[in-house]
Parts: structure tokens; C-alpha cells; sequence
């Protein structure tokens, strides 16, 4: 499979985004081997942030909410596992803020 | 020869946008072809800054008599006027069809996915958006088995859905497919880009190609995402 991670807004409120690393990687490892950071994935966007780390979910959220669209209602992962608020995040952890599915046609 | 039966359940906004490529791509891709449309409800004015039509007619009626106008020399054509139902999903849905699935319901999509798994062998790409994202779920059942996860097993909010098939709906029920419409508008592009991966899914799938199960995609960050898993995976 090609890198299907692909980066944009590059400045946020926490810092620089990290270019895509080009390897595939599994979530339910972590973000391993890839750039220093914590990988934000929601729905179609995927992202990783160089200033995340010992924040927590509940303080990042509002402010993914315009770089990645992130609702209020989307349940977290990290590394696979669901967490809440006030999970603090790690280098190299990935965050999943999960997507519904589309519900119009 | 048996022929490939192809099923597209929706011609609304995504399904009046992947309905003509399809067809032109079945017609000279298959030897012998069968699509069906089948959708219950009708054009609506307040659509036409969406979807293509002259009258307030049935839309698979409609969009079965424009195909005729080209591909009826190429592909059999069917038109079915109806909501999938409880009643009628066993005769619609059967055994080795190709179902594109482009309905603006979850109970739809339960109804549609809990069929699927009932058979051998069938192939699901169903579709769905809001404004600007959304994602098309491919499911693959081959010799009785899930190559891929079914919609209700991704997704629980359509495992248990909270609004309603229209075709089972009472006509003042405010959950029904008309309210929901008024309530939410949706945008020609994202339609537009739903059908494109639904057809390109479809293509991969003809590759053996498919190595994923859901696909997601924002026409406003540009991104497309394929996934094997819902929650838990980039690919």
C-alpha cells in the first residue's frame, strides 16, 4: 500500500505539523517509526503535531475541532484503546478521534 | 454465461452521480450485465441544485429511462419504484449481486448489510456523506464467509440506528426521509466525490485490488483515507 498519510495546515495552534513519514503504520502500535510527535487521525485526515505531547485529549480537542473538524461527540482513541479527557498523550502516540459514517445520499 | 447482476439502491444525490459511469463501465466491461435502480421516492424541486432531472418524477423510473437512451444496447436495465423494505429486501438483494448502496438512512443501510450477510456471496460498496466528508464501506462476503466487515459491524450507529426507512416511515413521521432532507443540506461536490470512490472502489475490487474496507474522504482538506478497520488503523 503507498502513504496514504498526507499533511496540511501546517501551523496550528500547536506548532508545525510533522511531514508525513511515508511507512505504513498500525495504530494499535502507536505511532512507531515515524517523526517525533502525536498522530492525529479523523475520518479522511491524518496529522501528526510535534507539540502534543503531555497535553491531554480534553485540552486538545477544541482546538483540533477547526484544524481537523473534531466534534465534541467524537470518542477518542489512543494507540487503539478508547481513553477519556484526560488521558495525557506520549510522543509517538496515535490519536484517533473516530468518525462516523456518512449518513446522506 | 450467468449475467452479473448489479443492483444500485438510491438515485439521489450520490446515486444519480455514479449511476451513468457505472453503467458505461459495465456496458463495455461485461459481456453480460444486469442493473437495477431502485429507489421509492421521487424528484424533489429543492434538488435540482444537486440532482439532474426535468420532473418531480420517480427517480429510479427517470434515471433508468435516461440510461435506456444510450446503454440499452450494451446492459439490461431494470427499474424497481420502490423503498427497500423488510417485505421486499430477500427479492432484492440475492445471491452473487453487486450491491452500490447510495441511501440518506442508517436503517436502510441495517436492512441492506443484515441481507448481505445472509448470503454466500455478494459485494456491498455503500456510500455516505454530510456537507463536505463522508466515507464509501466495501463489504466482500465470498463462499459464505466475511472477507471484510459488514456496515453494522464497523459502524454501531448503524447497527442501531436512530432514524428510519422511509419505506417503513409513516408519511407524517418527522424522521423521515423528506424532514431529514430539509434539515440537512448537502453539497453537490461531496456527492459528486462519494459516487467517484464508490466506482473506483468497485474497480479495485474487479482488480483484486480491494485491501480495505472503508474509505474516507474531505473535499475540503483534499485527503482520502482508506482504512481497514473503522477506529482502530490507518492501512
Amino acid at each position: 500500500m503507498n502513504d496514504q498519510e498526507r499533511s496540511y495546515g501546517e501551523n496550528s495552534d500547536f506548532g508545525n505539523a510533522a511531514n508525513p513519514s511515508g511507512s505504513q503504520q498500525n495504530q494499535s502500535s502507536g505511532n512507531q517509526g515515524g517523526e517525533q510527535g502525536v498522530k492525529v487521525v479523523h475520518g479522511a485526515n491524518v496529522q501528526t503535531f510535534t507539540s502534543l505531547s503531555g497535553r491531554t485529549v480534553g485540552t486538545v480537542r477544541p482546538v483540533l475541532r477547526d484544524v481537523m473538524n473534531v466534534t465534541d461527540q467524537s470518542s477518542a482513541l489512543v494507540n487503539g484503546q478508547p481513553v477519556g479527557n484526560d488521558h495525557v498523550l506520549s510522543d509517538n502516540d496515535t490519536l484517533e478521534f473516530v468518525k462516523e459514517a456518512g449518513t446522506k445520499g | 454465461m450467468s449475467r452479473l447482476k448489479v443492483k444500485m439502491i438510491g438515485a439521489g444525490g450520490i446515486g444519480g452521480y455514479l449511476v451513468e459511469p457505472l453503467a458505461r463501465f459495465l456496458s463495455f466491461t461485461e459481456d453480460q450485465c444486469e442493473l437495477t435502480v431502485i429507489d421509492g421516492d421521487k424528484y424533489e424541486s429543492r434538488n435540482q441544485e444537486r440532482q439532474r432531472f426535468k420532473e418531480e418524477e420517480n427517480k429510479a423510473a427517470h434515471t433508468v429511462d435516461m440510461l435506456k437512451e444510450e446503454f440499452d444496447r450494451f446492459i439490461h436495465l431494470r427499474a424497481k419504484p420502490e423503498y427497500i423494505t423488510p417485505d421486499n429486501v430477500i427479492t432484492f438483494i440475492r445471491e452473487g449481486d453487486i450491491v452500490f448502496l447510495c441511501v440518506d438512512n442508517h436503517a436502510t443501510r441495517k436492512l441492506v448489510s443484515d441481507r448481505c450477510k445472509e448470503l454466500q456471496n455478494v459485494v456491498l460498496i455503500s456510500g455516505g456523506n454530510e456537507y463536505t466528508d463522508g466515507n464509501v464501506i466495501f463489504y466482500l462476503r465470498k463462499d459464505g464467509e466475511d472477507i471484510t466487515r459488514a456496515p453494522t459491524d464497523i459502524f454501531p450507529e448503524i447497527d442501531d440506528p436512530e432514524d428510519q426507512n422511509p419505506g417503513v416511515a409513516s408519511t407524517d413521521d418527522a424522521s423521515g426521509c423528506e424532514a431529514e432532507t430539509q434539515s440537512t443540506p448537502q453539497l453537490l461536490p461531496t456527492n459528486f466525490a462519494i459516487a467517484s470512490i464508490m466506482l473506483n472502489v468497485y474497480y479495485a475490487h474487479t482488480q483484486d485490488k480491494a485491501n480495505f474496507e472503508q474509505v474516507y474522504v474531505d473535499i475540503l482538506t483534499q485527503c482520502m483515507r482508506p482504512s481497514n478497520t473503522a477506529s482502530t488503523s490507518v492501512v
